[in-house]
C-alpha cells in the first residue's frame, strides 16, 4: 500500500504543477489531506484502545521495574549484536537508493536533458509503479529461488539499468530503464525484512527491526 | 533497522541537493551508481541465515 501511495502522489504533483501555474504549493493541501484521512483512520481501528483508562492497582511497583530493565538489557543486546547493523547498512544504501532516485529522477530530466515539466512529471509515476509491481509480483520468486542470491541479482541489474538511464541519452530508453530499476528495486525492502527476522533472535527482534 | 534505513533515506538525497547546487544536477547520476555499489557491497557483507528446522 505504501507503494501505492507513492504511485498516486507523482500524478497529483504533476497535475498541480502544470495547471496552477506559480502555485505548485498547493500540492500540499493534497498531502494536508491524506493527514486527515490517516487521523480519522488511526482513530476508528484504535477505538478500543482508546477507552481503557482505568488500570488495573494490582500489578505492582516491582513488576514495571523488572519490566523496563529487561527492555533496557534487550535494547543493549540489540545494539551489541552485529547482524543489526549490517543490515541496517545494507537498508541505508537501500533507501538512499529508492528515494534519492524517485525525488531527483524529475529534476535531472528537466534540467539535465531539458525535459518539459508536464510531460517529465510522470517518469517519478513509472518509478513507483514499478515499484509497487516489482513488490506484488517478484516477492514470490524472491523466496522461492534463494534471498540472498536474488538480492544480488537484482543489485546488479539495477546497476545495469542506472548505468543505462545514465549513459543512453535517449528519452525513451531513460524512462524504460528506470521504471525497470523500480521493478526490480521494489522487493528489496520486503526480503531485508524477512532475512532480518530470520537472523535476529527472538528476543531482540522488535527492538533490531524497529532501530 | 527503520531508523537508520530512514536517516539514509533523508541523508542521501539532501546530500545529492547540496552537492547538486554545487556542480549541477548531472552529478546525481555517478551518486546514484555509487550507492548502488554500496548497496551491493552491504549486501554481500550481510550473514547467511541457517536453515532453521520449524
Amino acid at each position: 500500500m505504501y507503494a501505492l501511495g507513492c504511485l498516486v502522489s507523482p500524478f497529483v504533483a504533476t497535475a498541480v504543477a502544470s495547471r496552477v501555474s506559480g502555485r505548485w504549493t498547493l500540492f500540499y493541501l493534497f498531502l494536508v489531506g491524506i493527514g486527515a484521512i490517516n487521523i480519522v483512520a488511526v482513530l476508528v481501528m484504535f477505538r478500543d484502545s482508546l477507552r481503557i483508562h482505568a488500570r488495573p492497582s494490582t500489578a505492582g511497583d516491582g513488576e514495571i521495574e523488572s519490566r523496563s530493565k529487561s527492555a533496557t538489557k534487550d535494547v543493549i543486546d540489540t545494539l551489541k549484536s552485529p547482524p543489526v547493523y549490517l543490515l541496517s547498512l545494507f537498508y541505508f544504501f537501500m533507501l538512499g537508493v529508492g528515494i534519492t532516485a524517485s525525488g531527483w529522477v524529475v529534476e535531472y530530466l528537466v534540467s539535465a536533458r531539458n525535459g518539459k515539466l508536464p510531460d517529465v512529471g510522470y517518469v517519478s509515476a513509472g518509478l513507483s509503479g514499478g515499484m509497487f509491481l516489482g513488490r506484488v509480483l517478484l516477492a514470490e520468486p524472491t523466496h522461492v529461488f534463494g534471498e540472498r542470491k536474488m538480492t544480488m541479482g537484482y543489485c546488479v541489474l539495477i546497476l545495469a539499468l542506472q548505468l543505462i538511464f545514465w549513459l543512453v541519452p535517449n528519452f525513451v530508453s531513460s524512462t524504460v530503464a528506470i521504471c525497470f530499476l523500480g521493478f526490480f528495486f521494489g522487493p528489496m525492502f520486503a526480503t531485508g525484512m524477512s532475512v532480518g527476522s530470520k537472523l535476529f533472535p527472538k528476543h531482540i527482534q522488535p527492538t533490531a527491526l524497529g532501530m | 533497522m527503520f531508523v537508520l534505513a530512514q536517516a539514509g533515506g533523508s541523508l542521501f538525497p539532501a546530500l545529492t541537493g547540496i552537492i547538486a547546487s554545487k556542480a549541477g544536477v548531472k552529478v546525481m547520476q555517478p551518486i546514484l551508481v555509487g550507492l548502488i555499489v554500496a548497496m551491493g557491497i552491504a549486501w554481500a557483507l550481510v550473514p547467511k541465515v541457517e536453515k532453521r528446522n520449524e
